[in-house]
């Protein structure tokens, strides 16, 4: 028996797709039903040395366990940005037979195979790769995955659901993430009756959980191109950082702030030795030096006393603090419990899996 | 026959306004009578004073008195919050005011321009999308799309099918390289690969860069700081070049204040001794953070130097998100700049019957 297949989509990054894939995952498997995962193009920028796989497939890989390797279940990688160097348009269509038959090794020993798709529907249009291409290829039913912040991302989601009908594929239904309670209003009051219009079904929406977003010091030490000074990196490594705080302001205010807050990570530059100086007194997560400046060795030997990980990174603060905006966090392995609690109780699991 | 254009974009940044001044200047110059016309007005950047919407603002002010700014742009709508304002039932009515208004500046011109919303998706689930005026207006379409790496190409061939899969005639697509790497991949790639599927690209935009300077008014707008010492009309259209958070030493921090012209320093305000460091070079504006306003003497020199001076309650962190979300608009006195950039476009082609 050929298995059935559900294509995960999303409107934009930071969908949740990957909290659903996993979630989606263990509930089928307390079903007694026998669920594969497969992610058709991997991103190659997110490769980690170690495992030579995409992040989310390298998680997911850990949940299906040793049932399929992880070149299995994601057989092509290509770079978000500069993928046209990587594959011609021309060669789409032997990239698509290639993905095929890792496809259909994993539905032939399976009963439903969830397909996460890419970063956003859009991807790999150029190349005929994206995921309307995808789902018609293996006939599988589409679920888009939106996060809503306020109405424009509505249009977006209208938008890939007519882009994905004008290539015949079937709709199984939305996953709307709103950001906070004024938007669980918008999708009652406002966008479900629009969407019933247009018969697309509402599946559920994930509810925010902070923790799933901060960022471990693993993935701050790579989003900077950090230097570790103090720390044990594996001790250290899945550590979360809750808040930020920039080291501009005189030490004691700056001391007020860091007070308030929990798991904070200062940064601030090498040479500002009264800031390190206080801001180790105080039960501060992580501190970042910045601009290279390397902190005199009496304050390192302070932040190992007090067990504080330090960084050392080469930009100037502005830059630094910039790409630590843009981290993507990944699920971490002790976080699965949580993707499956979102599916759990925030999902239509019949609309889901029917 | 007068021809309407729809300049429609695959998101924002991409350069529509750009398009709309030089065309419209260029075309004026070939002894053309043209008319310019904006649907719906963004409510989040209509001013107070103008009473309409920053892009709108400045191309009225290249229209000059042949119409008034009501006629121009006769709708505003907010686009995280629009749902409440109309409801799809509501449209109708709103549809007619708008084609009222564009009937009447059609009839007065040879050819009209018309700029989009945002994105080609937005309000498509009132109907009030660039889908629907571009069938009533009966205008041909060109796609703005900015580029940035080839991820930017998939919103092209996305936003292209979507088009032409509601009978809209697409004249072709306008690229709009944000950084010189994206001008080589342009070259390299992205040209080609459109023209193979029969998308014309009608011209690139190169090196807009100036155009993205924020002015010290957006950063107030963006960031909700006030100004502390200077003179707001004087200093309200100055150019920030580029941003620098003060979180280091003085010593340290002199390097990176010489090496950076025409900045924003955003630091501390009990840092008196980077605010110094900063007014002793190229400096348009510092931003003191952590409600601490500066030291009568930094204010002495900040006016001798006609540097103006703003202080906000946010932290540094907080700022410099606040500062990466702006989004700039054409000052008047970038008009040229635009002019100069339609000499990359073939604009014989737009005009030609299709």
């Amino acid at each position: 028996m050929t298995s059935k297949s559900i294509i995960l989509s999303s409107t934009k990054r930071g969908s949740g797709k990957s909290v659903v894939a996993i979630g989606a995952y263990l509930k089928f498997k307390e079903n007694g039903i026998n669920p594969g995962y497969f992610k058709p193009i991997g991103d190659s920028s997110t490769i980690k040395p170690k495992n030579l796989t995409d992040k989310d497939a390298s998680v997911i890989s850990a949940v299906v366990a040793r049932k399929f390797s992880q070149e299995q279940l994601c057989p092509l990688l290509l770079n978000p940005k500069f993928f046209l160097d990587e594959i011609l348009p021309k060669e789409s269509s032997e990239i698509l037979e290639k993905i095929t038959d890792a496809y259909d090794f994993i539905a032939s020993r399976t009963d439903v195979v969830l397909i996460e798709g890419n970063h956003d529907y859009r991807q790999y249009a150029a190349v005929e790769l994206s995921d309307a291409h995808i789902a018609k290829n293996f006939n599988a039913k589409v679920i888009i995955c939106a996060p809503i912040a306020g109405d424009s991302d509505f249009d977006d989601v209208l938008a890939a659901v007519k882009i994905f009908r004008m290539q015949q594929c079937e709709i199984g239904g939305v996953i709307l993430s709103p950001v906070n309670s004024t938007l669980e209003n918008r999708i009652q009051k406002y966008y479900l009756p629009m969407m019933r219009n247009s018969n697309i079904a509402l599946i559920g929406g994930l509810k925010s959980v902070k923790t799933l977003e901060f960022p471990t010091i693993a993935e701050i030490l790579e989003a900077i191109d950090g230097k570790l000074l103090t720390g044990e990196f594996v001790k250290i490594k899945n550590r979360k950082i809750a808040n930020f705080v920039i080291g501009a302001m005189h030490s004691n205010k700056a001391i007020e702030y860091i007070k308030r807050k929990p798991n904070v990570c200062v940064i601030t530059g090498g040479d500002r030795i009264d800031i390190a100086l206080n801001a180790l007194e105080t039960p501060i997560s992580l501190l970042i030096f910045t601009g290279n400046l390397r902190p005199e060795t009496s304050l390192l030997k302070k932040a190992e006393e007090k067990q504080i990980p330090t960084i050392l990174a080469a930009g100037d603060t502005f830059s630094i603090t910039e790409k630590l905006q843009n981290i993507h966090s990944d699920i971490q392995l002790d976080e699965i419990e949580i993707c499956y609690e979102q599916v759990e109780q925030n999902l239509d699991w019949e609309e889901f899996s029917r | 026959m007068g021809k309407n254009i729809m300049l429609t974009s695959t998101k924002s940044g991409a350069g529509k306004s750009v398009v709309a001044i030089g065309l419209y200047l260029k075309m004026k110059e070939q002894g053309k009578n043209m008319g310019y016309f904006k649907p719906i007005g963004d409510a989040m950047t209509q001013q107070e004073k103008s009473r309409t919407d920053k892009d709108v603002s400045v191309i009225s002010s290249v229209v000059a008195r042949k119409f008034s700014k009501e006629e121009i742009c006769p709708y505003f709508l907010n686009p995280e919050f629009y749902l409440e304002e109309i409801l799809p039932e509501d449209a109708r009515e709103i549809q007619q005011q708008i084609k009222d208004s564009f009937s009447n500046i059609q009839n007065k011109v040879d050819h009209m321009i018309i700029e989009g919303n945002h994105s080609f998706t937005q309000y498509a689930p009132v109907n009030l999308d660039d889908v629907y005026f571009a069938k009533e207006f009966n205008a041909d379409i060109v796609i703005c799309a900015p580029i940035e790496d080839d991820d930017d190409l998939n919103a092209v061939f996305t936003c292209h099918q979507y088009l032409t899969s509601q009978k809209l005639n697409v004249l072709g697509v306008v690229l709009n390289a944000r950084s010189k790497m994206a001008e080589i991949r342009i070259k390299k790639y992205h040209t080609d690969l459109l023209e193979s599927r029969d998308i014309h690209v009608i011209g690139s935009l190169q090196n807009v860069r100036d155009l993205e300077k924020p002015t010290v008014a957006e950063v107030m707008d963006a960031t909700g700081a006030k100004l502390y010492s200077g003179d707001f009309l004087k200093v309200k259209n100055n150019l920030i070049g580029s941003f620098i958070i003060g979180a280091m030493g003085a010593e340290a921090a002199l390097k990176i204040l010489r090496a950076n012209v025409d900045k924003c320093v955003i630091t501390g305000g009990d840092r008196t001794d980077i605010a110094l460091a900063a007014l002793d070079t190229s400096t348009k504006l510092i931003i003191f953070t952590g409600n601490m306003e500066p030291v009568p003497r930094v204010v002495s020199v900040a006016q001798e130097k006609g540097v103006p001076l703003l202080t906000t309650s946010a932290d540094t962190f907080t700022v410099s998100e606040q500062i990466r979300r702006i989004k700039t608009h054409i000052q008047p006195s970038e008009i040229q700049i635009c002019r100069d950039q339609v000499e990359n476009l073939d604009t014989e082609f737009l005009l030609k019957e299709h």
